[in-house]
């Protein structure tokens, strides 16, 4: 390419500088998302040398330590093992039923690993403790790998495959050495999810009765809300969380619009089985049992015992009710602080829109818990007022949701072409009038999406609104956490039940997203 | 009506120079065609001029306001302009009349200049349609006049006429042509379609590697360019050798006329003539050449001759040109152009 035509192609490229309204709008919640580091920092700075050292150099952390990296990392890898193998039976073998299980294999992900935990635990103690917590976060996430990769398997060429085959390697070796190198980016970057999950994972763990960072710090916390050990403790699981997510940035940094693959009609050449079917079949069949059929049956059972236990619906209506009007603030607030980062990142150039577009990697590596305790150090230290308050819990949803909110808006923002806010200009309209009367009619349907979407996901949350809500305001999550907690799992039954119909949406959307592009922030 | 300076303009962007110096005067009410390969840098003028992207340095002015220099910059929305993508950009959620009324104040809307525009465009009947109930042809001519609405002091055209087949293509051609004169507006065209420009524009500037070659009348520009990068944007030329004698040159085919324009000179020089301007001759007048291919291409034929050792394409009419083998002599009609060998 000559230089004049590498011009050209710039000249097509983001030039302009953003106005200063929307940088100040931007910088909303790129503060927000500061406040951790900066909870952190400043605790850290109280405490002194002596103090951080008294609180991280004893045998209290390293256990800590030891247990927070067995898990994430055992369930990293088991995640990853069954979702490549799930992935490539689903999508490059003659599977008996493939479409369904593609659907079923899914699935999981509509059970928050709480409400998974909620069943397990309900079944007998043997499951509460490290082991029972690997298998059960395993199999709640696995779909986070699956999905990716199986949509990276299904934009592959399987002309590599065929090529490998002729050149003499059998089925094994093109699969180690052809299929899953190109595959990597999508596991990589499913597998650092679900690392990064695991390392802010907190619901499930207090359920399941292991002690990690997280539990932790929440235990440090409830006895006293400006514990250094708390703040200590957030600050080496920050370390880990901002790691997971840096490395999984850099994974995707250059793959995340590699395949948008459009509609080309390719017959991929299906392994037969052969008399491996029944096998692979019964696989799959225990796959499934065990990580949808055994919660889905043991919400039954408790919601049947429930019932006949007698348990009122008022709790249930109070739960749903705070659910619902906090999950809608959140969604409404988040999205209004996500506009101005996704302009910042589709429209304009320079260092803050390319950190607007990377801003979602660091909130993945900001776990709820965290972000729950600096807000309440924050609020406590600097506005009273607002402590105790739904406010804060809102802003910590929006914090935690902004990535998906990113996501959902961007897809609309982005097939605005930038061109119809210059011909605004061109008219005598200013940056702003011009966003207003042109820009926003646009991507109206894209916010009303995402505003339902964020919605039912936020209905999700525990750990933030665990910390943070007000004293007498419950939620679905909520209920199902300290009914269990207290091991009354008659009673959390109909909380969970409620919380796996909500998630069915998002994950339905996650799923169709996942598999037709290939990017899952 | 305005005036339109440009001077001296330099655009880079990441260290790529793309405009290195531009010095462009446009003619109040006049209308000029930027005519350039792509990567030239004729789209980069017309988003400075427009004010979407800021110069490096140099000065835009209209008449005598300074609307762009390196220390100054207007925003687009305070310049007076009116703006046609290449792809119209309709906005998506308003209806025609709305997309036309969208550039004018409260209180013109409600008065007759909308009606007008629409139908100038020839779109009265179909301001309640949406855009996409629009065919392209209407989509275009929509978004000139909702740029026409707001009677602008300079009108920029980025290449609108590109996503149109070519027989919607030379119709959609003239009708903006007409409504711009109408108007009486100062218009400036980007395109790489020489056709296209010579068609519509007063004046045509030929952009090559982020500089102005030549800025000249459409007649001019072809038969008389300033160099041979003008030549070939311009149309098929033909290029030969031959040796100046005073205001005529000798060539293969024969002794020329040289345009007075250029400044005769003596000695060897590049000689360029238009396809057109040779002809065959059976009357053994010219110089005799030998016809090796003929290809038919519907409304002309493409013949290849050799004159001594030389090979030329060569048009002809497909009723009576001459077959492959045959010897013809070779007639030269008007003047040549002249560059220094």
């Amino acid at each position: 390419m000559s230089l004049l035509a590498l011009a050209g192609v710039l000249r097509t490229l983001k030039t302009s500088l953003p106005p200063w309204w929307l940088i100040a709008t931007a910088l909303i919640p790129i503060a927000l998302i500061a406040l951790p580091l900066v909870y952190v920092i400043t605790s850290a700075t109280e405490a002194g040398w002596s103090g951080i050292r008294d609180e991280l150099f004893r045998a209290y952390t390293l256990s800590l330590l030891t247990n927070t990296l067995v898990l994430a990392i055992s369930v990293t890898l088991g995640a990853s093992v069954i979702g490549i193998a799930v992935a490539w039976c689903v999508e490059r073998t003659d599977l008996p039923g493939r479409r369904a299980w593609r659907v079923i294999a899914s699935l999981p992900l509509a059970v928050p690993a709480f409400v998974s935990s909620f069943a397990w635990s309900s079944m007998g103690a043997q499951f509460q403790n490290m082991a029972g917590a690997i298998l059960v976060l395993t199999l709640a996430s696995y779909p986070l790998v699956y999905l990716p990769v199986a949509a990276a398997l299904r934009g592959m060429d399987t002309g590599f495959e065929d090529v490998s085959r002729s050149l003499g390697r059998g089925p094994w070796h093109t699969f180690f050495f052809t299929i899953l190198p190109q595959a990597r980016p999508a596991l990589g970057g499913g597998a650092l999810l679900v690392l990064s999950h695991m390392l802010a994972e907190f619901g499930a763990l207090s359920l399941l009765r292991v002690q990690t960072f997280t539990t932790a710090i929440f235990s440090s916390y409830e006895l006293r809300f400006d514990n250094v050990s708390a703040a200590m403790q957030a600050g080496v699981l920050l370390l880990l969380a901002l790691f997971a997510a840096y490395t999984e940035m850099r994974m995707r940094a250059g793959t995340r619009y590699s395949r948008v693959g459009k509609g080309t009609t390719r017959h991929p050449g299906l392994l037969a089985l052969g008399r491996a079917t029944p096998w692979v079949l019964l696989g799959q069949t225990v796959l499934s049992i065990l990580a949808l059929g055994v919660p889905i049956v043991a919400l039954g059972y408790w919601l049947t015992v429930g019932n006949s236990a007698g348990a009122g619906l008022d709790g249930v209506w109070q739960a749903v009710w705070g659910s619902g009007t906090l999950s809608i603030a959140g969604a409404i607030v988040t999205t209004l602080l996500a506009i101005p980062l996704v302009l910042l990142a589709t429209r304009f150039s320079g260092r803050l829109a390319q950190f607007a577009d990377r801003l979602p990697y660091i909130v993945h590596g900001l776990p709820g818990l965290v972000i729950a305790l600096a807000l309440v150090y924050f609020s406590i230290h600097y506005v009273p007022a607002i402590y105790q308050s739904v406010l804060v819990l809102i802003l910590a949803y929006a914090v935690l949701a902004l990535p998906m909110a990113q996501t959902a808006l961007r897809a609309s923002v982005v097939l605005v072409p930038p061109k119809l806010e210059e011909i605004s200009r061109s008219l005598g309209r200013g940056p702003f009038r011009a966003f207003v009367s042109v820009t926003l009619p646009n991507i109206a349907p894209g916010i009303g999406a995402a505003l339902a979407l964020l919605t039912l996901e936020l209905m999700r949350e525990l750990t933030a609104t665990l910390m943070l809500a007000p004293t007498n305001v419950v939620t679905l999550a909520t209920e199902v956490w300290s009914h269990t907690n207290d091991a009354e799992y008659a009673a959390a039954a109909p909380f969970a039940a409620l919380l796996v119909l909500v998630s069915a949406v998002p994950v339905y959307v996650f799923t169709r997203r996942t598999l037709e592009a290939h990017s899952i922030i | 009506m305005t005036r339109l300076h440009i001077k001296n303009v330099i655009k880079s962007f990441n260290h790529h120079p793309v405009l290195q110096g531009i010095n462009l005067d446009v003619p109040a009410g006049s209308i000029v065609a930027l005519l350039g390969p792509s990567g030239c840098g004729k789209t980069t003028l017309l988003r400075l001029i427009g004010g979407f992207d800021r110069l490096d340095d140099g000065e835009i002015l209209f008449d005598s306001r300074p609307m762009a220099s390196s220390r100054l910059h207007v925003p687009p929305e305070r310049r007076h302009i009116g703006y046609v993508p290449q792809e119209g950009t309709l906005f998506p959620h308003l209806s025609v009349t709305d997309n036309v009324a969208y550039g004018l104040s409260r209180s013109k809307r409600q008065g007759t200049r909308v009606a007008e525009v629409l139908a100038l465009a020839g779109l009265s009947e179909f301001g309640n349609r949406y855009p996409h109930e629009l065919s392209g042809g209407q989509q275009q001519r929509a978004a000139l006049a909702r740029s026409l609405a707001p009677e602008p002091e300079v009108i920029l055209l980025d290449e609108p006429f590109n996503a149109l087949d070519l027989d919607l293509r030379r119709q959609i051609c003239d009708d903006v042509a007409a409504m711009l004169r109408r108007e009486g507006a100062t218009a400036i065209l980007v395109t790489h379609d020489p056709a296209e420009a010579f068609a519509v524009a007063d004046l045509v500037a030929v952009m090559h590697q982020g500089q102005i070659m030549q800025v000249d009348t459409p007649d001019n520009i072809y038969w008389r360019p300033a160099n041979a990068h003008v030549a070939r944007l311009t149309g098929q030329p033909i290029f030969l050798e031959g040796t100046l004698q005073h205001d005529a040159v000798s060539t293969p085919l024969g002794v020329l006329p040289v345009h007075s324009s250029y400044a005769a000179r003596e000695g060897k020089a590049s000689i360029m003539l238009r396809p057109e301007q040779i002809t065959f001759s059976y009357q053994k007048v010219g110089a005799l050449a030998q016809v090796t291919d003929r290809s038919f291409r519907g409304n002309h034929v493409l013949l290849t001759v050799t004159v001594q050792n030389k090979t030329l394409h060569l048009r002809g009419s497909p009723l009576s040109s001459p077959a492959p083998g045959e010897h013809v002599h070779l007639k030269v009609e008007g003047a040549c152009a002249v560059f220094p060998a």
